[in-house]
């Protein structure tokens, strides 16, 4: 299979562009990639994880020597898989410290979990304002949550988060992606009898942003839906969720949210969210 | 004097920022376990040095800590928390209809209550020591109605309850401030 990475943040867009071609390979083709956000990197190593035994998988670098280097700055090849192949020029490391603003991909897994939850807290308490940076790491503590506890596989899951200065934009900023590799969201919602029923996995994320929908019989499954408080302090924001052939967006601004939910012809294994989130 | 379990979440834990429910399970259990080994009367839990916790966290952690307690489990006080987490446990705290004493900037608060049980713990901080009776009467309601609340105070961990000989030779409970608390009154 041949995963045709083109454009900006191609891996948020709602059909990812997959052909059946380089049979006993997964070929992650970035070649005419432009511009890649935290899910697109971090959905690249979860794919490059994710396949068949006996399953080569290639990288095609990015021609655009920028996007190659933030490739390679966000440690998208150190976290591939052990043998995969790298076609295309990479450029020169010069490797300075942005662990104040950027966290490279990393696997998320119960030894490592902490010390990513750590490193989210202080990426959001040193750049956002006091308020806001409380918001912004509950909302990326949530997704981290779903995606250890429901989304727990032997191949774990991968993150990545950078903050946004407004140095440019005039708008200060947080973006976080998490791709687990584990049942998804229909399967696990389907562990709670009462949600057993639910036909298909865009209807299954739709039910899981609603308050107190749970794959368990526990009283909870709030995290989703406490996820978008971070408008309370003026924040605009989106959150996407892609599982099984199910893609979910929101976008909220104060009290406006504009939901949409669509099923894409490529379906993915686990759970992909993106979120990101902009202050005044 | 009263036995005192010190729980400091920070320090035990590594716990500035807190996120998952396997974590609040984690400090939970070790929580339970403490307080089964030391059987203490009165439980300070420490917040001081956690900047940030989801509420995912703080139900696994307090809301289903709070939900298990039984009538006679030690007295529970939160201290060191900021206006954020605060916050985070009143929102986990008023989904179970539980409810969490708390010393926010040196002022007492009932986490997670509504406005009436706050005013009736606020009156019992006053009195120290008294029953349900003297309670309802200072409060205007009806005694049934005030056992219900003291009966939510008493599983909130905010007061203690005890079976005493009433003066016309019946039983009756008599329901205290603990004592950690009054010394951060004192404080």
């Amino acid at each position: 299979m041949r995963i045709e990475l083109t454009g900006r943040q191609p891996l948020l867009r709602r059909d990812i562009r997959a052909c059946v071609a380089d049979e006993g390979w997964l070929t992650l083709d970035a070649g005419r990639l432009s511009f890649a956000s935290p899910l697109d990197l971090a959905a690249m190593v979860a794919l490059a994880h994710n396949v068949p035994q006996g399953t080569r998988v290639g990288l095609v670098v990015p021609r655009d020597i920028r996007t190659a280097s933030y490739l390679q700055r966000m440690d998208v090849l150190r976290r591939l898989p052990v043998g995969t192949e790298i076609d295309g020029r990479l450029p020169e490391e010069q490797r300075t410290d942005c662990s104040g603003t950027l966290l490279e991909v990393s696997p998320l897994l119960p030894s490592t979990v902490q010390e990513l939850v750590n490193r989210v807290g202080r990426l959001t308490s040193e750049q956002l304002m006091t308020g806001v940076a409380g918001l912004a790491f509950r909302g990326a503590g949530e997704l981290i949550d779903n995606a250890t506890s429901h989304g727990h596989s032997q191949l774990g899951a991968f993150l990545c988060a950078q903050t946004y200065t407004g140095a440019t934009s005039g708008r200060v900023g947080f973006e976080f992606a998490v791709c687990d590799t584990g049942i998804g969201v229909l399967a696990h919602l389907r562990g709670n009898p009462a949600y057993l029923r639910v036909p298909d996995s865009r209807t299954a994320i739709a039910w899981a942003l609603q308050r107190g929908v749970s794959g368990t019989t526990e009283q909870r499954g709030n995290g989703l839906a406490d996820l978008l408080q971070f408008t309370q302090e003026g924040g605009v924001g989106r959150l996407v969720i892609r599982s099984g052939h199910g893609v979910v967006s929101v976008a909220q601004r104060g009290h406006y949210r504009r939901d949409a939910y669509t099923a894409a012809a490529t379906g993915i294994t686990g759970t992909w969210a993106w979120l990101r989130v902009r202050f005044p | 004097m009263d036995t005192l379990l010190e729980f400091a979440v920070a320090q035990l834990h590594d716990g500035q920022f807190l996120a998952t429910r396997s974590k609040g399970r984690a400090i939970r259990e070790d929580l339970e376990d403490r307080i089964a080994h030391q059987q203490p009367d009165s439980v300070l839990i420490d917040f001081t040095g956690v900047e940030a916790m989801t509420i995912s966290f703080a139900d696994e952690f307090l809301g289903r800590f709070y939900a298990a307690r039984a009538a006679d489990a030690p007295a529970v006080l939160l201290l060191g928390l900021n206006d954020e987490n605060a916050t985070t446990i009143s929102i986990c705290m008023e989904r179970r209809d539980l409810a969490a004493a708390a010393i926010i900037d040196d002022q007492h608060a009932l986490l997670g209550a509504p406005g009436h049980l706050i005013d009736t713990y606020q009156r019992a901080l006053t009195l120290g020591a008294f029953s349900a009776l003297d309670l309802s009467s200072e409060l205007n309601i009806s005694p049934q109605n005030m056992n219900n609340r003291l009966k939510k105070l008493v599983a909130a961990g905010a007061i203690q309850r005890r079976r005493v000989v009433a003066s016309h030779g019946g039983k009756e409970f008599v329901y205290t401030i603990p004592s950690h608390i009054q010394c951060e009154r004192a404080l």
